[in-house]
């Protein structure tokens, strides 16, 4: 912290008796014994399988109806229905943005991948993500009303997962953190739901 | 089980009809509409057709519908062919709202409305009680939270005011003044008497000038006369502000009556964990809010306010709807924009801060120490005005000098606008700023905001559901943030915890503190 650090009301909350909800510092917070379960130290990153799964979802999603689009072009042209140099015209204003999205699918997920962070430990979760506008949420593990893993039809197919934590909040109900390995998002659940029935 | 059914007030059927009636009138509406040239051959029919259905529905919903009181529990059962049986929790109920208009008076019932912390719609509708069964629902479901489950007992004694007066602090009792101020303060006023102005300036050119004058001779002072009858610039100009001046008049006034009849009487009332409000005149409304149900207060001021020097204290709970609205309360309240209740109308400022200390301690700002936001913050505001505003005035002369053949302007008024627009901006910003803050007690977070119009809100910890920090592009490129605090049954308008404009270094530490504070303590619902 610079100089400019918030003169907040630690010292006073010292002379208070301790029992009123202290800004504890994090290393203070031995309120839960050491979790159960073993988890990395400090930010992780999620599956790097999560990049070629988004490479292929987006891919995909583009080229099946730019395939079809060119299909029907070609047949139109075929039988007679455009004459050549419009279909060229076409093919080449229509062909060109389309392999340029098509790069920047390619290359989206990497950069999604390198911003998004999580980390899980006594306190909580936290999750860091965004490429341009970089958020990042905190949910207390004593928050945490449920928590759901779900797994879609192409997850399943890298064994990955989404985690999502719900809360009693508003606009963050739920917090959702996709691309985990399946077993690292049971393993996360598992620990959100025991420090919290610990603290309960 | 000791415990049985419970039933609807003999006359429910009466309100039954009314509230079915209600959800019909569209398509009753259109029928007659529709029906054409001859309509009134038809009511007869409509009214067989409609009225007929809809009381025998009512007789029927009163008769199937029933309530009991369990241990934990309170079941509702309700439905002929699906037949449906609710049990909502004891210690999930946070509110029970009661409901009595003219009608409901006469015929001493009330409506009453169960909340959970489902928010949006009420749980239960119960159309319509008598007021000893009223008394009785509180007891049984608001009661086992704070002490021992009483026992199950219906009182004959059908008081007046049953409820009134058992064990209960009187905290506050807003005075007819106060409610009058308040509908001056707040009222649909400012935006409503500008877009009435403007509307009056589009059509101020085509205005019959002669007729109007000619009309208004005689019953006018002099000068209004000069006024009228020079039609120069400045004189229409003058006579615009004084129309958008009474119309601002006109609607403060009526916001004033109808404060005055709604919150007529508004009184808060302690007891035990629970606090009460009642006002209006003619439908009035008694709502019971558990304390700690209660999960952001805001503290606000508008220029009036502070003239009158006063302040208006509102509070949001987790799953209540405003049941301060008669509308909403009749049809079975659809989840208003705003859940935000009045804990105190209007009050002076210094009050209203020790009420909060009395009342909801967590909440308390005395022991605020108040910090600005990014000293970078005023450059940042007003280059990006400035960044707006030049371009603009550029394209504003450049497109006046394009079509300066076709237009009288002359293309030097374009200056207009950087020289209102700037220091507006300048003193809107300085403001503001000046008064942005945030700050942290040792139980709640605070942010205050507004520069005409000021806000205070506050959240204890334990009412933080998560922390988000985020920074737009344009906050990285100067290396700020934003901190926001998610809580229960935050409503989608209204002044919250979202401080903007923070060095990153100190949205870093709010956040982590934060995140702390509220890890290290229980949300209890």
């Amino acid at each position: 912290m610079t100089s400019e650090e918030p003169n907040t009301s630690a010292p006073a909350q010292a002379e208070t008796e301790p029992a009123e909800t202290p800004l504890v510092p994090e290393a203070e917070t031995e309120r839960f014994e050491s979790p159960p379960i073993l988890l990395p130290a400090g930010d992780q990153p999620v599956d790097p399988r999560t990049i070629t799964l988004h490479r292929w979802v987006g891919l995909l999603s583009l080229l099946i109806p730019s395939a079809i689009l060119f299909l029907v072009l070609t047949l139109t042209w075929l039988f007679g229905g455009l004459p050549g140099s419009v279909y060229g015209s076409l093919v080449t204003g229509l062909g060109l943005p389309i392999v340029a999205l098509g790069l920047w699918l390619w290359h989206w997920p990497v950069l999604h991948y390198r911003h998004l962070r999580y980390r899980v430990d006594r306190l909580g979760l936290r999750i860091h993500r965004g490429v341009v506008w970089r958020r990042s949420i905190s949910v207390p593990t004593t928050r945490v009303q449920h928590t759901d893993v779900t797994q879609g039809p192409w997850q399943r197919r890298y064994s990955l997962a989404t985690l999502t934590v719900h809360t009693a909040g508003t606009q963050g109900a739920s917090i959702s953190l996709a691309g985990l390995e399946h077993e690292t998002a049971l393993r996360l659940r598992d620990h959100l739901m025991t420090s919290r029935d610990h603290g309960e | 089980m000791e415990s049985d059914l419970r039933r609807l007030h003999p006359l429910s059927w009466l309100f039954l009809t009314v509230s079915f009636a209600k959800g019909l009138i569209v398509p009753l509406l259109f029928v007659l509409f529709a029906s054409g040239s001859n309509p009134w051959a038809r009511y007869e029919l409509f009214g067989a057709v409609f009225i007929v259905p809809v009381l025998v529905g009512a007789l029927i919903k009163q008769r199937v519908f029933s309530y009991r009181f369990e241990a934990d529990e309170l079941t509702i059962r309700d439905g002929v062919l699906t037949r449906n049986e609710r049990s909502i929790p004891y210690d999930r109920i946070h509110n029970v709202a009661v409901v009595r208009n003219p009608f409901h008076r006469l015929l001493g019932v009330a409506s009453v409305r169960i909340e959970t912390a489902g928010g949006g719609a009420p749980e239960a509708i119960l159309r319509v009680l008598g007021l000893g069964a009223v008394d009785e629902l509180r007891q049984q479901t608001l009661e086992p939270r704070t002490g021992a489950r009483r026992e199950v007992t219906v009182s004959d004694e059908t008081t007046d005011a049953p409820w009134a007066d058992r064990g209960e602090s009187r905290l506050l009792e807003i005075p007819p003044l106060d409610l009058i101020k308040l509908g001056l303060a707040t009222g649909p006023g400012i935006v409503l008497a500008l877009a009435a102005g403007y509307l009056y300036q589009l059509q101020w050119w085509e205005f019959d000038w002669i007729d109007t004058s000619k009309w208004l001779q005689g019953q006018s002072p002099e000068w209004l006369e000069w006024l009228l009858q020079s039609g120069s610039l400045g004189s229409r100009f003058l006579l615009g502000c004084l129309v958008v001046l009474l119309v601002v008049v006109l609607l403060r006034s009526a916001s004033a009556a109808w404060h005055l009849l709604k919150y007529w009487n508004f009184t808060l009332a302690r007891k035990g964990d629970d606090l009460r409000t009642d006002y209006g005149m003619l439908t009035n409304v008694s709502l019971v809010i558990p304390v700690h149900r209660i999960q952001l207060v805001t503290v606000r001021a508008s220029v009036l306010h502070r003239w009158f020097r006063r302040a208006t204290v509102e509070f949001e709970s987790a799953g209540s709807s405003d049941a301060g609205s008669d509308l909403d309360a009749q049809l079975g309240a659809a989840a208003s924009p705003s859940r935000r209740q009045f804990l105190a109308p209007m009050l002076e400022p210094t009050e209203a801060t020790s009420l909060l200390s009395r009342v909801v301690p967590d909440f308390s700002p005395e022991s605020v120490v108040w910090q600005p936001l990014s000293a970078r913050a005023r450059r940042r505001l007003l280059g990006r005005t400035v960044k707006l505003v030049v371009p603009l005035t550029v394209l504003l002369v450049v497109a006046l000098e394009l079509t300066a053949r076709f237009h009288w302007i002359p293309s030097v008024q374009a200056l207009w606008l950087p020289l209102l627009v700037l220091p507006y901006s300048y003193f809107n910003t300085t403001g503001w700023l000046r008064h942005a803050g945030w700050g942290l007690s040792d139980r709640a977070v605070f942010y205050r905001s507004g520069w005409l119009k000021r806000s205070v809100s506050m959240v204890p910890f334990s009412r933080i559901q998560s922390v988000s920090q985020v920074a737009s592009f344009f906050d990285r490129r100067r290396d700020m943030a934003t901190i926001s605090v998610d809580t229960a049954g935050a409503g989608t308008l209204g002044h919250r915890i979202q401080i903007p404009y923070l060095d990153s270094s100190v949205a870093d530490e709010i956040h982590r503190r934060l995140f702390a504070a509220a890890a290290a303590t229980e949300f209890d619902w």
